[in-house]
């Protein structure tokens, strides 16, 4: 006998996203799930962040990464409430991890939740975790053809952060490339360009993140 | 649900087995497991649960990662369909995968025949329906389909790479053949 299931395989992931979606929002927390390639500069980028918004807005982390605390220990010297994930192998973070950590999260005195997804710029984007905002960072040292290569990421994101800006002068990349390349696949994302070793631009994009919470 | 790679059970004390997953040691409970595995067999874990011993080549063929835990969630579908309809077996699976999906349908085929043993569907065939890539390009306002697009493509009308997607992201299940 032939059933219709017609169901999206990710129907599963979706709902359980939606739960946590639910809680955030009951919790008064705004959710960023943060993406890009390994080495890209995320934690560096949350470091910074931290530093520049902590004196404004309560804000949590989950790190996800396959293996190890490295990250979790770094975030965690800056004194805010981590959680660390490891998929153990799995190439993204999906709904369901992020639901069994979110006990361990004072939720309700968070402004802001960021949640660093596993360095990979291909699967993060399929699977939502329950977020408000996907971003991602790219760092100008992996080269202008990344946008076009992978475009699912910068199609779902809704801000781009180019890191490592401070090395334009020994690379080739053209930033121009990269921002129209990037605009032509998703003419809504909002652009920043940083350097998280020196600091650059990192004052304009935590004004920029931090006025979503309100 | 999303899964782990398979992992290598490295010890056993009782139910709990000491894994090995890329160097790292984790202790996972072996309680959801039909039959108990041996040390050296591979197991897919699934929030501290061993949930599905997985064959030896299977694992040592690597890159099934993605593919896996796509599988896995449609044995969970496939699996609970079947018991609203109180079938005892499935013999096919029809499902719809976009070119855009970010899914290799070979790999997705290997991955849901190593997982599907031990559950309902272990006689099962997938089978793949996949959708082309079509969108409505932003620059020239046409719309397009693309037979052979993969992951990276670009309006045939006039090459612009700035379009709205409209099909080709497609998962799903479409129907099965169950006794």
């Amino acid at each position: 006998m032939k059933v219709k299931v017609v169901t999206r395989i990710l129907e599963a992931n979706d709902r359980i996203a939606e739960e946590n979606r639910k809680r955030f929002q009951d919790a008064g927390v705004y959710v960023v799930n943060l993406m890009g390639a390994p080495g890209a500069g995320k934690t560096s980028l949350l470091e910074r962040t931290i530093r520049e918004l902590k004196p404004h807005l309560e804000i949590g982390v989950i790190e996800g990464d396959i293996v190890g605390s490295d990250d979790a220990e770094r975030i965690g010297a800056l004194d805010v409430p981590v959680v660390q994930i490891n998929t153990g192998g799995a190439c993204h973070l999906d709904a369901n991890m992020i639901n069994e950590v979110l006990d361990e999260l004072p939720l309700k005195e968070l402004d802001m939740l960021i949640i660093e997804n596993v360095g990979n710029l291909v699967c993060p984007a399929e699977f939502k975790v329950g977020e408000d905002m996907k971003m991602m960072v790219l760092s100008i040292a992996e080269g202008h053809d990344k946008p076009l290569k992978y475009p699912l990421m910068f199609q779902e994101s809704s801000a781009l952060v180019l890191n490592k800006i401070d090395l334009l002068p020994y690379m080739n990349t053209d930033m121009n490339k990269v921002r129209n390349d990037s605009l032509a696949l998703n003419p809504k994302l909002k652009i920043f360009e940083v350097s998280c070793a020196n600091g650059a631009g990192i004052d304009a994009w935590a004004q920029w993140l931090s006025a979503l919470t309100s | 649900m999303c899964l782990a790679i398979p992992s290598l059970i490295v010890s056993i004390d009782d139910l709990i087995a000491t894994i090995d997953v890329y160097g790292a040691r984790r202790q996972v409970s072996l309680m959801l497991l039909p039959e108990a595995p041996r040390i050296g067999d591979y197991v897919l874990v699934h929030a501290g649960f061993a949930i599905q011993k997985i064959a030896k080549e299977t694992v040592e063929s690597g890159e099934i990662m993605h593919e896996a835990s796509i599988a896995l969630s449609i044995l969970d579908i496939v699996q609970t369909k079947c018991q609203e309809e109180g079938c005892r077996s499935v013999d096919s699976v029809k499902v719809r995968i976009g070119k855009a999906a970010g899914i290799l349908p070979d790999s997705l085929i290997f991955a849901f025949d190593a997982a599907k043993d031990n559950t309902v569907a272990k006689n099962a065939t997938l089978t793949i329906e996949t959708v082309p890539v079509g969108g409505t390009c932003r620059d020239c306002k046409k719309e397009f389909t693309v037979e052979d697009a993969q992951y990276v493509f670009s309006c045939p009308h006039c090459g612009s790479k700035s379009f709205e997607i409209t099909s080709g992201r497609e998962m799903d299940i479409v129907d099965m053949e169950i006794n």
